[in-house]
Order: C-alpha cells, then structure tokens, then sequence
C-alpha cells in the first residue's frame, strides 16, 4: 500500500494511521450531520411541499416570507427570552446547590444522585407533571397559593406567565446536571489555593469570588455554551406544555424550533421550515463564536 | 504535511459521500408483492412485467385479477373506527377473496406527517382517509388519483350522496367519497340542566336562548368558577360554530362562492356573530378558557353544563359520561339556522392508480366502504350519520333520540373549504384569546383573524395559478 512506503517517516505513518482511524468517526459526522445540513440549506431554496412532486425554484423567496411573517419574530423573541432566563437561572442556581454539596460531609453521593434524577427523566413525563402542577383551580400550586391566601395564578394559560412557567421547569430539570459539571469543576481546584488564603486571613466570599470563582471560568464557559444551545433549541417541554402543543396562548411561548416543525410537519412547508433552521443554525453559529471569544479568557497564577 | 494528507482524504470522502447521496435512491421492496409496486414515472424500464402468475385454470375468480392482491388502507387512530373497520374488512375479504387489506392506524396528531414522510419513500397506503378539510392539499400535490368515472359517475354520486360531499369534487372530478358524515349539536347536562330550575323538555331554540340558560347553570363559589354553564372551546368545535354557524345565524355568508374570499367580517352579522361569542366569556361568563382541560373534558367532568360537539362523540359520551345527559339540536340566530358539517372520506392515491390490479382492488373496497350496508353498520357503531341521502331515511335513525337531533340540522349543514385546517383554526383562537385574556377589541381581533385566513387563501390560489 502506498500509506505504507518508504518515503514516509515514522511519525507520519502514525499520523496516517490516526487519520484512518479519525476517519471513522468523520464518516459518521458527515453522513448524519453535515449532509442533512447541507441538504437543509438547499432544501430552503425550493417550495418543498412534501406531498407535491413539484417543487419549483423559489431563490431567497423563502427567507424573505420568513423576514416578513410577525409569528417568526414572535418565537424569535420567545427564544431569545427562554436563553436570557433559564441559562443565568441554572448557572447561579446550580453553582448554588453544587458549593452546598461540597460542603456536605455525608451523604454527598445520595444527594448528586437526588438532583440528577430529573435529568434523567423522560422531558415528555416531566412536562406533563409541571403541567398538572401549574393547572389553574386544581393544580397543587395554586392550592397551595390559595393555602396562603394568595389569588389563583393561570400560568400556562396566560400569554404573560407560560413563559416563565415554562423555563422554570426547564431550569428545574436541567439543574441536576449543572450540579454535577460545577461540582467536578470545583473538586479540579488545587486545595492549596484554598489553605493560602485562609493563612492570609480572606474571608470566604472573598475566596469565593478572587479564587472558586475564576478558576470554575472554563467550567461556566462550557455551562454557558451547552445552556444557551440546548435553551436555543427548546421544544419538548413547550409542545407537552402549551395546549395542544400549539405553543400558545397568543404564541407567547412559541420557540423557534416549534414552529420549525409545524411549518414543517403541520402545514408541509418543507421548504420555509428549513428556511427556518438555516437561520437557527447562523443564530447559533454566530453565538456560540461570541461566547467562546468573550468568555475563554484564561486566568493564570 | 499532514495538514494536506488530511484535508485531501476527508475531501475524496465528501466527495464519495455526495456522489452516493446523488444517486437514486433504490425503491424500497415491500415483502409480499407479487406486482411491481409504484415504478418511478421517469424510470420506465423496470424489467418484464412480472406476468399475473398461474393461468387462471380454474373458475376465474369473481372480482378482480387472478392473482391475489394486497393493498394498504390508512386510517387515523379512533378506536371504534379501527375494531369496526377491522371487522369490515374481514367482510370484505369474505366476498374478495383475491384481495387483502392491510389495516394500518396513526394518532390523529401525527397522521398527516406520518403520510408525509411516506411519500418520499414511496411507500404508503393505496386506500387512504383523510379530513376532507385536508383535501385541497392532498389534491393539489397530486397524492390522490381522481376517482374513475366508469366506477363512480358523477351523476350517480350526485344523485345519492348528500350535498355535503361535493367539497370533494374539484374540476369536475370526485377525488373521495365518505361512508359518514357529522354535523354539530349541543351535549347538556341534564342534572345540570333540571338542578338550574331548566325545563328539560324544553331546549333553546335560539341562540340567545342558549346563552341565558348557560347563565342560570354557571356556577361561581367564592370568585372561582366551578361549573361552566357552557364551555366555549375554540380549540375543539366552537372555532366551527363561529365560522360555519354563527356567521350565518347573524346574516352574513362566511366564504364567497369561489372559496377565494373570507367575508367573516363583511357584513355587520359576522361582527355581532363573534360579539355573541366572546361575550359568553369575556361579558356574560359562562365559560373560563381554563376551566378543564378543553371542552369535552370539562364537560365529563361536570365543569360544564353544555358544550358544541359532534355526532362522532356520542360513543364516548355513552362510554364515559356518569351523569344523565342529552342532545339537542343546534339553535338557530337572529336571521337562520345553519350547522357545520364535516366528514372523513376515503380517497384512492394515484400510487394505488399506476398498478391496474391495485386500483381495481382499491376501487372494489372503496365502493365496499361507501355502500348502504356498511353506513347501515357504522352510524349505530360510531355515531357518524350516514352519507346516502336514502340510508339517512331509515326510522332506526329518524327515530333515534340521540341522532335525531343531528339529522334535523343536517340539510343546512355546511363544510368549510379550508385551504390549512390548522392555522384557520389558529386564527381564530387566537383572535378569541385576544379578547378574553389581553381584553383586545373584539372587531379589530376578528378583522386580523380575517385578515391572516384571507393571506392563507391568498397565498394558496397565488400558488394555483
């Protein structure tokens, strides 16, 4: 074979090999994920109506329907806000419970396993579950509210409360696995710093913030990156939550993924729900380079 | 060096890739075809016709080809539509014995995108039920094969068929026929109904009518409602009961003649129809959007005293209703009476009509479907009336007490021609929820549920051209 002539040193032969072993793996990539990819991008330039044979030429009409059509800015927006809350939601929460952990001298193991559970859980189950929890007049929380003598809250049912309700179950389910990404990140810590600080006589805040704080920074990082992606691409939990998966009321909660699929797979635009994604993915591109350039600013001692 | 090796060796697999992907996609075989199904119209080529095996030495069968044939029938999930539909096919088999249908349900919510995903696969059902509210689409993108005539003449369908399935006839031709129609009428609460101090033998004949005694049932303790006189449920039918009755109840005509206009606020009937309807929730409270899960659930629940339904619930109302309860007919408004009508209707898929022995097959069981002894079976079984404008005569449906009310409606009973089911839907429950939780203005809701059903159609006929 000519991988294996003379004229390559020792190294490049291993390097070689490495790539054929790489290759396997590339293989995997581009048949599942880059081609469909690229199929996507080319399927938004038709009107793809999926039981049509005919599926003419469209050039950027797709895009500009898209531009033009107010329920896409709508879960644009709806999106934008499901990442602008549940993302700083989970990271302060789940370093939260994750430095009481540590501090926990037993029953640690019992504990991580507790609040690892919901991640673990079907989306479907639990969104189900929080919407009998949020049912106006028989759900536990508004028993509970009225327990305290507060009024009846409609929750899912109104366009200025699904939101909320929404990530708050979210946040609840993703919570188990931040806790256990910053509990690792904090156990990396050397415990030197930790001692050198104490001999200097700094109080614990001012360890947390001067030492936990920037040494966790690659662990936020990769919290941030995966949270806002996952929080980008939401949809199980508002088509189990938002009546008849519709992503209502008023399309309050609808995201862009939702109505992805049901321009997709409800009305069978083919071609105008890619339309849809090519902009989620340059959404998520142009995103995830602006997180990793601001926020990959490494802290040395 | 090694930069170059690789981006060379990941290009020959990108290449290797694409040109795989480029290349037609084989025909997925089903196991047990004894005829070539669907050859792709460009590839004409596809070998010798397998020749329909053994000569017919034998008595010749009595229907169709000689050699057996399989075709696929699809239908939704609604369970006592599949057992009955189960047990008509073992009938039909009976008669056909070269023929075999394979029964095949989905849930209703992923029906459309279970046949969507069929398509590009080539497979799919031969025989197909669909909403004929979905058949614009389904017609248009060329998946149903036009009924052929010499089987189903038009002047026949006509002449037997209630006025309702002509939805289905586009440019002369029928693309499906139904086995049952619905129509809508109010489900109440007779306990409800006598412990409000209301006159059982006595229902509303107006719409009004309705509204005052959905006031007298409504029940509010301590500023929470606990029993909904009538529960409005746009998600469910009441969208229909606008749309279809309520309009013409006030004086207005909800499309134009070409379906090309939607005239929901054309005329000052259409502005006090949706008025009436709002009011129920946002003025005379008689219904809370979150009361119950929707409509039907609340109504089992006794949350709700009434609720708009169909024909098509009186099964499970029967199966799971603990209460006493009853049927009347709809009620008429200021100006007429009218009813929404739908059906579901079984159309042939021109995958069906590119194989002779499929389409003959596929005929023979449509007529199967659609004759006057299967109605006879399905309306006592499902509850749906009967299409044949004879069959409906029958006493034991005339004097039904349950069905009755149905079919006293039934001759000013409309079906929407809806170029999307689900975003005309939208529209207006959007519209309604603008009202009741943002306190929008009820005509400029309308106008903008107007207005977003009028860019459907007028993209859909832009489209057409």
């Amino acid at each position: 074979m000519a991988l294996q002539s003379r004229g390559l040193s020792l190294g490049q032969r291993r390097a070689v090999w490495a790539y054929i072993f790489l290759l396997v793996p590339l293989a995997f990539f581009i048949t599942i994920r880059f081609a469909p990819t690229l199929f996507a991008m080319s399927v938004s330039l038709f009107r793809w109506d999926i039981l049509s044979p005919n599926k003419p030429w469209m050039g950027l009409k797709n895009y500009e329907a898209l531009f033009a059509d107010p329920v896409f800015w709508q879960s644009l927006t709806n999106t934008l806000l499901y990442v602008a809350l549940s993302v700083p939601l989970q990271l302060v929460i789940g370093l939260f419970f994750a430095l009481l952990l540590q501090a926990a001298a037993h029953w640690r193991g019992f504990f991580r396993a507790l609040y690892f559970i919901p991640f673990v859980t079907s989306t479907v189950a639990i969104s189900w579950v929080w919407r009998w929890i949020y049912q106006p007049s028989f759900g536990p929380l508004n028993k509970l509210l009225a327990l305290i003598g507060l009024p009846e809250q409609k929750f899912l049912a109104s366009p200025d409360q699904a939101l909320a309700s929404i990530v708050v179950a979210i946040v609840w389910q993703a919570l188990g696995f931040y806790v256990i990404i910053f509990l690792a990140g904090l156990e990396a810590i050397p415990t030197d710093f930790y001692e050198a600080a104490k001999i200097d006589g700094a109080r614990s805040w001012e360890i947390f913030r001067h030492i936990t704080l920037p040494l966790l920074n690659p662990t936020i990082v990769f919290l941030t990156v995966i949270g806002t992606i996952n929080a980008i691409q939401v949809f199980t939990q508002v088509l189990n939550m938002s009546f008849q998966g519709m992503g209502g009321p008023l399309d309050s909660t609808k995201s862009l993924v939702l109505f992805i699929y049901q321009q997709g797979f409800k009305s069978f635009k083919m071609g105008y729900a890619s339309a849809g994604t090519v902009v989620l993915f340059a959404i998520i591109l142009v995103i995830t380079i602006i997180q990793l350039r601001v926020t990959t600013r490494r802290v040395e001692y | 060096m090694k930069r170059v090796l690789f981006v060379f060796v990941a290009a020959l697999a990108l290449v290797a890739l694409m040109t795989a992907c480029a290349a037609p996609t084989p025909e997925p075989t089903k196991p047990p075809a004894p005829a070539p199904t669907q050859p792709p119209a460009a590839a004409p080529t596809k070998a010798p016709e397998p020749t329909k095996a053994p000569e017919p030495t034998q008595a010749p069968a009595p229907t169709v080809a000689a050699a057996p044939v399989e075709i696929e029938y699809w239908q939704y999930f609604f369970e006592t539509k599949k057992n009955l539909v189960d047990q008509l096919i073992v009938e039909f088999q009976k008669q056909n014995p070269n023929i075999k249908v394979v029964h095949t349900t989905f849930p209703y919510e992923q029906y459309n995108e279970k046949v969507a995903a069929s398509v590009p696969a080539g497979r799919g059902p031969d025989v197909i039920n669909l909403f004929y509210g979905w058949l614009p689409l389904y017609i248009d993108s060329g998946y149903l094969a036009p009924l052929p005539e010499k089987d189903f003449p038009v002047a026949t369908i006509e002449k037997d068929f209630i006025p309702m399935v002509q939805i289905a006839k586009v440019d002369g031709k029928y693309y499906a026929l139904p086995t049952a129609v619905r129509n809508l009428a109010i489900f109440y609460n007779k306990d409800l109904w006598t412990k409000a101090g209301l006159d059982a033998t006595k229902p509303p004949k107006t719409f009004d009518e309705l509204a005052e005694a959905a006031k007298k049932m409504t029940k509010v303790e301590g500023g929470k409602m606990m029993v909904a006189g009538w529960r409005v449920d746009l998600s469910n039918q009441d969208h229909n009961l606008y749309r279809e009755i309520l309009t013409r109840a006030y004086g207005g005509i909800p499309q134009s003649d070409d379906h090309k206009k939607i005239q929901w606020n054309a005329t000052p009937g259409g502005y006090e129809a949706w008025q009436f309807l709002v009011d129920l929730t946002a003025k005379h409270k008689v219904s809370e959007p979150t009361i119950g899960q929707d409509g039907p659930t609340a109504w089992l629940a006794q949350q709700a005293g009434m609720m708009v339904s169909g024909s098509f619930y009186l099964g499970t109302a029967k199966s799971k209703a603990t209460f006493n309860w009853g049927v009347f007919p709809m009620p008429a408004g200021p100006k007429a009476q009218a009813n929404f009508g739908s059906f579901w209707t079984h159309g042939i898929t021109s995958k069906a009509a590119k194989d002779p022995a499929k389409l003959a097959a596929s005929v023979k069981f449509l007529q199967f479907l659609t004759s006057a002894d299967v109605m006879k079976k399905w309306t006592p079984a499902i509850g749906e009336l009967p299409a044949r404008a004879e069959v409906l005569k029958d006493p034991m449906f005339v004097n039904d007490p349950l069905l009755a009310p149905f079919l006293q409606t039934l001759p000013v009973s409309y079906a929407s021609y809806f170029v999307d089911e689900t975003a005309d839907r939208k529209a207006l429950m959007d519209a309604y929820d603008a009202v009741v939780l943002k306190n929008a203005d009820p005509k400029k809701s309308l106008d903008e549920a107007v207005a977003k059903v009028q860019k459907l159609f007028d993209d859909y006929w832009a489209k057409k051209k």
